[in-house]
Parts: structure tokens; sequence; C-alpha cells
């Protein structure tokens, strides 16, 4: 029964994923066959569907994004995902407070783009005209703002995906305050083990939309996209998302082996 | 071992529900095996949460041997504790789980092997040492969290929750008496709160029942068992429940159905309303066959059935009254009338369900 079971889900794994799989390994292969990077997208033009098209860039093009795409994405996990915990651990347990936070926490995912906006358009250049300064925003700065924005706006998300994975009477938290563990050695034993899986989900998550994020509307797969196409952006997306889909695919599989060994 | 005295105390109460006090003052004292009964929602778990330090009381004070502990920290207090739901550290062996308690206060390695060595043999841990205890059954990490507890054998306190609540009935004798004798080696005080009466009946020592965040009893286990304070606790507690015969006072007698019987204490009920009055007495404590007196009904033998290894015997007069009593050998018969003696010292008159002190 156990093994029919195990069964049963390699393959709802397998039909799941497969499609995803084939479409980002043509993807990913296309730079090796063309020694360029290759994006197939499908755009929407003058309000008609524009079929898909092939956007070919050299390498050096594709380096710089990949750096610069890199470099984003772990300067924000690197802060959404500590901040992101802590907020999760003071999170309070119980009570009307604990309730009221949550639309808080999704306020600025919502409201990001609009006050942003309002930051970038009203409130800077009238700040600079009244100090009488015309900034110079320099790459590097620039690539700051867009990591705090970012930060700013998913913090909170993070931190209310990683909430689910604590229990609301944490008993093992209790026993490890009464065992004499510090809040270090509590984290590296209470709640780092039973976080991992929700980490994983929120990296999972965080990458894939952090590809669109930075430094355009970038599109990932064959996504029908209004605004100005970042394709090298999105060809690393591919790859990346195909790693992350074969790893997601692998721990299921690895986890129904270890539970079949037993 | 400390002397634990909460004085005042009211514990933290869900935000629906109003504090009340736990109880003027309450008393562990040092050693031995101290047994906090209730019902699920009494407070078992709110009181050793304030004891060991996890929660703070609403209002009232918690000293260990004098000194006012209120505000210090668990680790402060140097107690144990376990639940009842298996706490491990998941990512650790069930080895390291017992060692890691250790390991924080300071103790080098052989100290570390040689407390652990004894508890693990003894709660039957040895074929899953190095098995990481996220991966162990629900039984064996209550097992795991027990050792975490009794490894400390210098913990001021040792509070288990409803320690044996994961475990299957036939596990639980056993492992209960396992539990005892290592209680025994081990200095602290000990505080076992339980929802099984037998449980605490099984322990002895000294018992707190609580009801609603209130104390409502305390003594050793006998004392509970011969005169429970309440008739719902009375019914709670014994097996078969306390045997209640409602009553009308007639100067020192009540009458019980169509017959008189002598009741010390009842002579004060004289103004009208009248309480709900009823005499309660234990199954063991009634005396068959004796002569007729005062103190005796004259009732027919119903039925004779079986509750565990025993056999108890349902007298009634096919009225108001009913008791049962024994246990009973075979050599009484079915539908003979025989005279059942209540015996006074063990006879306790109830007021709307209260106890009523002679």
């Amino acid at each position: 029964m156990h093994d029919r079971l195990r069964r049963a889900r390699r393959g709802v794994a397998l039909v799941l994923v497969t499609p995803a799989l084939v479409v980002v390994a043509v993807l990913a292969l296309g730079p090796l066959v063309q020694q360029t990077v290759t994006l197939l997208s499908a755009s929407m033009r003058d309000g008609e569907f524009d079929a898909a098209v092939w956007h070919t860039f050299p390498w050096q093009v594709w380096l710089r994004a990949a750096g610069l795409q890199l470099g984003f994405v772990a300067a924000a996990l690197a802060l959404q995902l500590p901040f992101g915990v802590l907020l999760a651990l003071a999170w309070p347990r119980r009570g009307w407070l604990a309730w009221l936070l949550v639309p808080l926490a999704l306020l600025p995912i919502a409201a990001g783009p609009a006050v942003l906006d309002l930051l970038r358009l009203e409130l800077l250049p009238r700040l600079w005209q009244a100090l009488a300064v015309t900034p110079r925003f320099e790459a590097w700065l620039e690539f700051l703002g867009y990591v705090l924005t970012d930060t700013w706006r998913y913090v909170p998300l993070v931190a209310l995906i990683a909430r689910t994975a604590i229990p609301l009477r944490d008993d093992v938290d209790a026993a490890a305050r009464i065992d004499g563990l510090g809040p270090l050695a509590r984290l590296r034993h209470v709640h780092a083990p039973r976080l991992r899986r929700v980490l994983f989900v929120i990296v999972v998550l965080r990458v894939a939309d952090l590809f669109a994020a930075w430094p355009h509307h970038g599109p990932c797969l064959a996504r029908l996209a209004g605004g100005e196409l970042a394709p090298p952006h999105a060809a690393l997306a591919s790859l990346l998302t195909l790693a992350l889909l074969l790893l997601a695919l692998a721990w299921p599989l690895r986890a129904a082996q270890r539970g079949g060994q037993r | 071992m400390v002397r634990v005295e909460l004085t005042g105390v009211h514990l933290p109460t869900p935000p629906w529900r109003s504090p009340v006090q736990l109880a003027e003052k309450l008393v562990f004292e040092r050693g031995g095996c101290n047994v906090v009964l209730g019902e699920a929602d009494s407070g078992k778990t709110a009181l050793l949460d304030v004891v060991v330090g996890l929660r703070a009381p609403l209002r009232g004070r918690v000293h260990f041997d004098g000194c006012d502990v209120t505000r210090h920290s668990p680790n402060q207090r140097n107690v144990a504790r376990v639940g009842g739901a298996g706490a491990v550290y998941e990512a650790l062996s069930a080895a390291d789980n017992l060692a890691l308690p250790l390991r924080a206060r300071g103790l080098r390695e052989p100290e570390v092997s040689k407390r652990i060595a004894p508890v693990f043999e003894a709660l039957d841990l040895g074929g899953c040492g190095e098995r990481l205890a996220g991966r162990l059954t629900l039984a064996q990490r209550q097992r795991v969290a027990l050792g975490r507890a009794l490894v400390r054998s210098e913990a001021a306190v040792i509070a288990l929750d409803a320690p044996l609540a994961p475990f299957s009935a036939e596990e639980r004798a056993p492992l209960r008496a396992t539990l005892v004798a290592l209680l025994r080696d081990v200095r602290a005080t000990v505080l076992w709160a339980t929802a099984e009466a037998d449980e605490a009946m099984s322990l002895g020592g000294h018992c707190v029942v609580l009801n609603r965040g209130r104390m409502l009893q305390q003594g050793s286990a006998e004392q509970l068992a011969r005169a429970p304070r309440t008739t719902a606790l009375g019914a709670w507690l014994h097996d078969p429940p306390l045997n209640l015969l409602p009553c009308v006072p007639r100067g020192e007698f009540a009458l019980v159905g169509a017959h008189r019987l002598r009741v010390q204490g009842i002579a004060r009920f004289t103004a009208t309303p009248l309480p709900r009055l009823e005499l309660g007495v234990r199954a063991q404590d009634l005396r068959i066959g004796v002569r007729a007196d005062e103190r005796a009904l004259d009732l027919r033998l119903a039925a004779i059935e079986r509750l565990g290894t025993q056999r108890y015997a349902t007298f009634t007069d096919d009225h108001a009254v009913t008791l049962r009593a024994g246990p009973v050998d075979g050599m009484l018969a079915v539908g003979q009338r025989y005279w059942i003696e209540l015996p006074a010292e063990h006879v306790r008159l109830y007021a709307d369900g209260e106890a009523v002190d002679a």
C-alpha cells in the first residue's frame, strides 16, 4: 500500500513537472546550440497576440545580466529571509493583534508600486528642488534602492509564510527555554529544522518573483509581456527555474525513498 | 529540591474567562511526588507553567524556599518540565536530545555520558540512540522528552504535564513504575499533572485537585478518596462512582426514601428553601449484612456486576435508593434482602454538591 502511494505520488509529480521541464530545457539548451542566449517569448503588440519571437543576444550581455540578476537575488534574499524569520518568531501567537497583522503584512505588496511611484515622481523631485540639488544616481545606488524597496515590500509576506511553520503552542521552544538554551541555540535546534521546508518554498517563490522585479518587467517562461522585455534575465530565470524545479522534484522523491527504506 | 509556595496566585486564563484565585496559599513540600489532578481545562498546565516560569501569574507570588522567583526565567529557576506532546529537538539524535540540556549547563562530555546512560537504559531507549528524534514514534519521542528531564538530577523542580498521555494503556503501568523509581533517585520536587484519577490514586503523595483554575481540594490520595469535597469529584475519583443518596432532614435524621438514618450535621438544615441534600458514601465503605440499626438500610440485591477484576453488588429498595457495594465475594444471592450499614465515619453530607463540614 505504501509503495503504491509512493509510486502514485511520483507519477503525479512527474506529470506536473515534466511539461515545465521540457520547455525550460529547450530554452536552456538554446545558448549551447546557437552560441547565444535565446529566448522564446510571446508578446502582445497593439492589442494583438504576436506569437512567439526568438531573441538572440551575445554572451557578454548575458553574463552582465547574470551578474546583476544573481547579485540582486542574493542581496534581496540575504535581507528578506533573516528579517522575515525574525518577524515570524516575534509575531503574536494568539489574540486580535495576530489577525490584525495579516492585512498589514499584505499591504506593502499591494500599495508598494503606488507608494514607490509617489516617492519617485512626486516627493523626491520636490525634495531635490527644495534642496536645490541635482542628484546623481550611480548604478550601485539604483541597485541598493531596488534591494531595499523589495525587502520593504516582501519581508512581511515572508514572515507570514514562515509563521505557518511555527505552532500556536510551541512545546519545543518552551522545552528549549527550560533546558537553558540561549536565543541562538534555540534558533539552531528548534526553529531552523522546522522552518527548513517552508523557507525552501519561500526561496522558490521569491526567486521566481525577483527575476521579474529587476531591472525591468522581466518575463519568465513564455510570459505575456506588455512592457519592455529583458530577455537575458528571462533566459537566466529559465535556467535557475530549471535547477529549482529539479531540486523540488528530487526532494519529495528522496524523502519517499527514505520513507520506504525505514 | 525546593519548597514551592504560591501565594494569592491567579493563573493565566483565556481572555473570555475572568481570572480566579487558585488558593490563598498552595505549598508543594520539598521532595516527594506532588500530584496535580484535574479534568481538561482545569488549569493544570497553567499551574505548572507558572511554577516553572514559562508564564507569569496574573496576580500573586511564587516562592522557591522563601525566595521570590515570580520574575525569574525558567533557566534561573533551574527547573525541568515535560509536556504530553513528545517535544523533542527533531534535528538531533535521541542521545543528543538528552545531552543538550547538560551541555547547555557546561557539563563536560564524560559527565554527560555518565548521566544519560542509566536514563537511556531505564527508559528503554537503547535502540534509538543515534536515530534522529524527528523520525521516532510519538511514544519514543515522549520517552526522549522524559529522559531529557530525568538527566537533570540537579533540577530544583521537575514538572510533568500528563507525561503518560501518548502511551497505550498497556505501556502506562510499567512506565509509571519506572518513572516513579527514577524520580525517587533525583532530588527534585516533582509536580505530576494528570487528568486520570486512577493514575493520581496510584501515584500517592500529596494531591491537589483543580477545577476551572481554582484549587478544589488538597491532601493525600487516601484523604481525597475518603472525603471528596464535591459530589462531582467523588463521582470522578471513584470507580465505581461515589454512592449518592438524596435525603430530606428530619431533626438529627435524614429521610432516604422510606428509610431513616442518623446523620451528623444535618440538624442545621431547617430553614426553607432547603438546599439539595445528598449523602455520599464509597462502595468500599459499605458493610453488608450487619444487624439493623439507625445507620442501616434494608435493601434488595438487584445485581452483581464485574468492574475490572472485582465484583460489586447493586442494592435497591425499588424506589428512591440505589447503592453499589463491594468488592463482594460469591456468597450473596440476587433477589434476597440485606441490611446495608452506612458507617458514620464514612458517610458525608453534601448540600448542593458541596461537602458540609460536620
